[in-house]
């Protein structure tokens, strides 16, 4: 079966990213001719890998973690993933961490893990009259997560009709928008639900890198009958009579298709129709990446994840050029349970606007990369110490336009645009949002979006 | 293949994918979503599990047909003739 064979694909999936490839495996077990279009020779999208040191030594750029540990309802998180993929979820091996992580903000600190407990207790000990609030609040948090739909309503009061504490209310929002804030300023009460739920509640996992996870996914969609075409970027969707009919790719190749799925984003998808939609976000990332020849914990490293913030009455805007490290994300990569020790990567992350960097002038642009990750391991080293003595055997530090040029994402994006599309529709009959701007976050967001989209808008409709 | 047994293997896959419901009160003659816990995805599993175990496609249209045990039953049958089961 070629790509230009001349019966139309029954599904083409934009993307193989997380969203892409859940998306193709849920089409494929309902359709015959299913493509997963990908512009780049890897998959994973935001988050994929890359060889440094040598053929061996993998670094996943993004993989801090993997949400949804345990599973709580068989509508959602893990276990609606894995049965809509006709996978389990030990065939990923995901590890659960070996320490809690940990949120801090000067003079607060709580401890999360993967029994929900921990955090409970680490809220009633510091903000004993806290607490009921904060259990209606994680009741209410199950309830407006299975919901497919926006809320409106502003994350912060929300959190406040719960809490009366000003630094209780920052701490419990720093990891939700640190994980999958597409905006600035505040996000959507449900998609901040979805997120404290996924992370805070349900727990995290790490899988030893996120190759083996893709590939996994990469052999269940061929197992199906998928097709793959990688190193294809799609140049232009054509429409016509308020559908997309094909798919053009750089290099001339017409895919043509009845359904059309995208993770490119919202308003990537527009352009490639000759539309405009959604509002491009802003929010990306720096981040250093170190690898060290041993164990994390030898350095004193004793969280798996860690939000910092530096200031309790910080505000969630990236403050034009300086570095942003009032908001700073640890990951210990090796900090899960890993059968054998996994590669010690530690990163340090800190949000940036791609508008902040230009490749105009190499030198130029490797020295602003060496004085954010200075600035960057300067207060690091307040809160690890021991991390100042030790030499990493690599760093490798990338900036918004590093993920900009790796994942097509304009601005290098990493939550995707200011506006979701939620029930996944666009103004094209047969042409469908998925991943990050249908309101799919993260590893498993993306997953999910993938399976509901392909569920509701593709399978049981009559879409096509 | 009788309509009793179509019945029963409906009812076995249902079992598997919603292990908490109460099947044992489900009347045959009302739709499953108004009695059990079950919303259109569920049902695309049912779909996904008749044709695993079972080998019988149930094409996008006739996905309607899955409504109730009675209807299901009806849908089934002839199926199951036609694969000489
Ligand atoms: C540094 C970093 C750390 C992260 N850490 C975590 C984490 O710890 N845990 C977690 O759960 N998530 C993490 N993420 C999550 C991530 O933000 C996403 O939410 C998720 O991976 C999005 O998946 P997606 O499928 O929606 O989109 P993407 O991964 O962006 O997939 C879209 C794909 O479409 C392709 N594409 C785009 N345009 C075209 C075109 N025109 N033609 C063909 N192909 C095209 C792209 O190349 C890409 O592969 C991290 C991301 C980054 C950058």
């Amino acid at each position: 079966m070629s790509a230009e064979s001349p019966q139309p694909w029954d599904v083409v999936i934009i993307g193989g990213g997380l969203s892409g490839l859940a998306a193709g495996i849920r089409c494929a077990q309902f359709f015959k001719r299913v493509v997963i279009v990908e512009a780049h020779s890897k998959l994973g999208g935001l988050n994929s890998y890359y060889h440094k040191l040598d053929r061996r030594h993998l670094f996943s750029n993004g993989l801090h973690t993997v949400t949804n540990f345990r599973p709580t309802s068989r509508r959602w998180g893990r276990d609606l993933v894995m049965r809509n993929l006709g996978m389990s979820w030990d065939e990923f091996e995901i590890r659960p961490p070996r320490y809690p992580s940990r949120i801090s903000l000067p003079g607060v600190t709580l401890a999360f893990d993967n029994d929900p407990r921990v955090l409970e207790e680490s809220v009633a000990a510091r903000f004993p009259s806290e607490i009921d609030g904060f259990r209606r609040l994680c009741a209410v948090v199950e309830k407006e997560s299975v919901v497919l739909q926006a809320s409106h309503a502003d994350c912060f009061e929300f959190l406040r009709s719960f809490i009366a504490s000003p630094e209780l209310v920052a701490a419990l929002a720093l990891p939700i928008l640190c994980y999958g804030a597409h905006q600035e300023g505040t996000i959507d009460s449900r998609l901040f639900s979805i997120l404290f739920r996924s992370l805070l509640i349900e727990g995290c996992g790490s899988p030893v890198d996120i190759k083996s996870m893709l590939d996994r996914l990469q052999t269940r969609f061929r197992s199906l009958g998928g097709e793959l075409l990688t190193r294809s970027p799609i140049a232009s969707l054509t429409v016509d009579g308020g559908r997309v009919r094909a798919a053009t790719l750089a290099d001339g190749r017409v895919i043509e298709g009845v359904r059309f799925l995208s993770s490119a984003g919202l308003s990537e998808t527009g352009k490639l129709c000759g539309s405009q939609w959604g509002k491009p976000g802003t929010i990306s990332v720096f981040q250093w990446i170190g690898a060290y020849d041993r164990p994390l914990e030898q350095f004193g490293i004793r969280d798996t994840l860690h939000f910092a913030a530096s200031r309790v009455d910080y505000t969630w805007r990236i403050p034009g050029d300086r570095v942003f490290s009032d908001l700073i994300t640890y990951s210990a990569n090796d900090n899960y349970a890993f059968p054998q020790p996994g590669h010690a990567h530690f990163k340090i992350s800190c949000f940036s606007h791609a508008s902040e960097w230009s490749l105009a002038d190499r030198d130029a642009y490797a020295a602003q990369k060496r004085r954010y990750a200075d600035e960057l391991l300067r207060i690091t080293y307040g809160y690890y110490p021991e991390l100042s003595q030790a030499r990493p055997l690599v760093e490798d530090l990338f900036s918004p336009l590093t993920v900009e040029r790796y994942t097509h994402h304009p601005g290098g994006t990493i939550y995707g645009g200011a506006e979701k599309t939620w029930d996944g529709r666009t103004a094209l009959q047969n042409l469908f949002i998925i991943g990050n701007d249908q309101g799919g976050v993260g590893i498993m967001g993306a997953m999910t979006s993938g399976v509901l989209v392909s569920n509701l808008q593709v399978i049981l409709s009559k879409a096509g | 293949m009788t309509k009793d047994e179509c019945k029963k293997l409906v009812l076995d896959i249902i079992a598997d994918i919603a292990p908490d419901e109460d099947l044992s009160n489900v009347k045959p003659d009302v739709r499953l979503r108004d009695q059990l816990q079950l919303d259109s995805m569920d049902f695309l599993d049912i779909v996904m599990e008749l044709r695993k175990r079972h080998g019988i496609e149930v094409p996008e249209a006739d996905y309607l047909k899955l409504a109730s045990l009675d209807s299901s039953a009806e849908y089934l049958v002839p199926k199951f003739a036609a694969l000489g089961k």
